[in-house]
């Protein structure tokens, strides 16, 4: 990405005029501040991650304990019900491992229905000529505006009358083709040029065949950053499965998070393991991050900046 | 392509094509029919059902009883908690959004130093934006906690005692809004991308006019990013009212309801007390707020956002 970035900015000569001496004043406050916001950002993650490896009474040990004296995995084995807990509570089939599982169907599932049907809806907007197209577009920026807490009630009563309460559709469906998704997508279809459709058109290839052959491969980094936006919104979900789900067999990763403080009555609430569950269910995001950032960042400022 | 949908609703061309043209018709309202459905189902209907609903007294088991603005009255006259929340809310909020952009065009502006490193910088300071929801709010509890968090471990490193922060009336909504601005990542790769794309030349000119790296930023930098600015702001506003996750973990509205966010408010009466003709009356009166906020912004921004190659 860097070399990306400062290629296009040799070729098109953007970017500030770049400091004139190597080793000036402003250049050492610069690190100095870049360094303690690295500081910042960075450990909470690690401080997550050291106290997950400890046991109970090391985590409430002051002054703080940085590095665990007694690291093991204890926890982790404990919270996958590998080995006997009498600090959590694994009622009704209610597991890390079973929460953990539904959490990356209903995500994955979103992830998949949102790319795909944002992405057809995208090409309509972008590449298509309908009757009331730019209309219909511009409505549907209109209610990128509307936020969704507004509609809570009725959308649960909606769900209720669905007899949609205790399943996961309320979690998949409402989410398939948000009007954001399909702004997005339709961003960068419009950057496909004309000719390209037209010469498909030629070849004999209907709307879909266009879409599928001609856009879809064009605009994949595109569609990689939405799936990407997509499957930690899911998975980070909070308020929807909290309202829709009571059955602890259907919960997801963080409703089982949430449960896990009020833990086993007469014991105190078990922090180690509540850290390491927080830790499992970020580690997910943080590992498809890294390692597709290169998209994510470029689809990202991309797609803000058309 | 306003032209290109009149070239091809014009009638000569509507002749020779309308057999490709209507085929394009149809496909293009099937591909977008699942946004459309979406639309009724999930957002225009549920919008519509809630200002009818906000107008009913509703327990869910008996069937709504329509009673006028009473709900609105009540909440007007005699609600002490929603103007608390209200209130609570739009501190928390234009707190975060302007503090949102001061720390992000910092941050970015740092970055664009041409400083070694650079992506590994954006990569690592983006991270907090990825992650969000009940894992972090723990993590927050636990960064916040009086005597083992590490926030006050690191006050008293130059010697100042941490006040405790999520218990105090005082401390909890600030504490909030460092939370939020530890995701201020996700702001600032928009910020950089935006100043990467400012033109050289302005810089040149601007220092040929005799300007210092300040005034460079006052009157080159800052203008050609107002718009990815105004984006963030909008973006902000519209979601820092609806924050719910963390004030349900982390206080659960506590202490004294000093965190009692609009939307832990309307959560309570819909889903603890059943109270759903309230919640829906609620719920109206964050899309008013929230309507009127972004209407303001957009009226400001005629004046206050540059667009490029806008005559005005």
């Amino acid at each position: 990405m860097s070399q990306n970035a400062s290629a296009v900015a040799a070729r098109h000569k953007i970017g500030p005029y770049a400091p004139k001496r190597k080793f000036s004043l402003v250049l050492i406050f610069t690190h100095v501040c870049l360094f303690i916001a690295l500081l910042v950002f960075v450990f909470p993650f690690y401080w997550m991650i050291s106290s997950s490896l400890k046991p109970m009474a090391d985590i409430y040990i002051v002054p703080v304990q940085f590095w665990p004296t007694r690291p093991s995995l204890n926890n982790y084995l404990e919270i996958a019900g590998l080995i006997q807990s009498d600090e959590i509570d694994f009622r009704g089939g209610i597991s890390l491992t079973r929460t953990f599982l539904n959490s990356t169907f209903i995500a994955v599932v979103n992830t998949a229905g949102t790319v795909f049907l944002a992405s057809l809806a995208g090409f309509a907007f972008a590449k298509l000529r309908f009757k009331g197209r730019n209309a219909l577009f511009l409505s549907m920026l209109a209610t990128m505006m509307i936020p969704n807490s507004v509609g809570l009630v009725p959308s649960y009563l909606i769900m209720a009358w669905l007899k949609w309460i205790n399943t996961w559709y309320p979690l998949i469906i409402p989410g398939l083709a948000t009007p954001f998704a399909v702004f997005w997508m339709r961003q960068y279809m419009t950057t496909v040029p004309d000719e390209m459709i037209e010469a498909a058109r030629i070849d004999g290839c209907g709307p879909f065949a266009s879409y599928w052959r001609v856009v879809v491969p064009v605009v994949l980094p595109g569609m990689a950053a939405l799936a990407i936006f997509s499957f930690m919104g899911h998975w980070n979900a909070f308020m929807g499965p909290l309202i829709y789900l009571n059955k602890p067999e259907l919960y997801t990763l963080p409703l089982f998070l949430a449960v896990l403080d009020s833990g086993v009555s007469g014991r105190p609430v078990p922090l180690h393991l509540i850290f390491t569950a927080s830790f499992v269910s970020i580690l997910p995001i943080l590992l498809i991050f890294l390692f597709a950032q290169r998209y994510f960042i470029a689809g990202l400022t991309a797609g803000s900046l058309k | 392509m306003a032209t290109a949908v009149k070239q091809a609703s014009s009638p000569v061309r509507r002749q020779r094509m309308s057999r490709t043209a209507l085929f394009e018709n149809v496909a293009g309202y099937l591909f977008i029919s699942p946004w459309i459905i979406g639309f009724l189902a999930f957002e225009f209907g549920p919008l519509i059902a809630a200002g009818y609903l906000g107008l009913t007294r509703y327990d869910i088991l008996t069937p709504p009883n329509f009673v006028g603005l009473a709900n609105y009255d009540k909440m007007f006259t005699r609600d002490p908690l929603f103007w608390k929340s209200l209130w609570v809310t739009a501190i928390y909020s234009l707190s975060t959004v302007f503090l949102g952009v001061i720390f992000g065009v910092a941050l970015a502006v740092l970055l664009n130093q041409k400083v070694r490193g650079m992506s590994l910088y954006r990569t690592i300071y983006y991270l907090p934006a990825v992650v969000s929801g009940v894992a972090v709010a723990y993590m927050w509890i636990w960064v916040f906690t009086p005597e083992a968090g590490i926030v006050n471990y690191a006050l008293s490193l130059i010697g100042i005692t941490g006040p405790n922060w999520l218990f105090s009336t005082t401390w909890t909504l600030p504490a909030f809004v460092a939370m939020s601005l530890w995701a201020v990542g996700g702001g600032m790769v928009l910020y950089l991308a935006g100043l990467q794309g400012v033109p050289t030349q302005l810089y040149e000119a601007a220092s040929l006019d005799g300007a210092g790296r300040w005034a460079a930023f006052w009157s080159v930098t800052l203008p050609m990013i107002s718009p990815v600015i105004f984006f963030n702001f909008i973006i902000g506003i519209i979601g820092s009212f609806q924050v719910f996750t963390n004030s349900f973990v982390i206080t659960n509205g506590g202490p004294a309801n000093s965190t009692l966010f609009f939307v832990l408010y309307l959560y309570r009466h819909a889903f603890e007390n059943f109270k759903m003709g309230y919640a829906a009356a609620l719920g109206m009166i964050l899309f008013i707020v929230i309507m009127t906020l972004t209407i303001i912004s957009f009226r400001l921004s005629n004046r206050l956002v540059f667009y490029e190659g806008r005559v005005t």
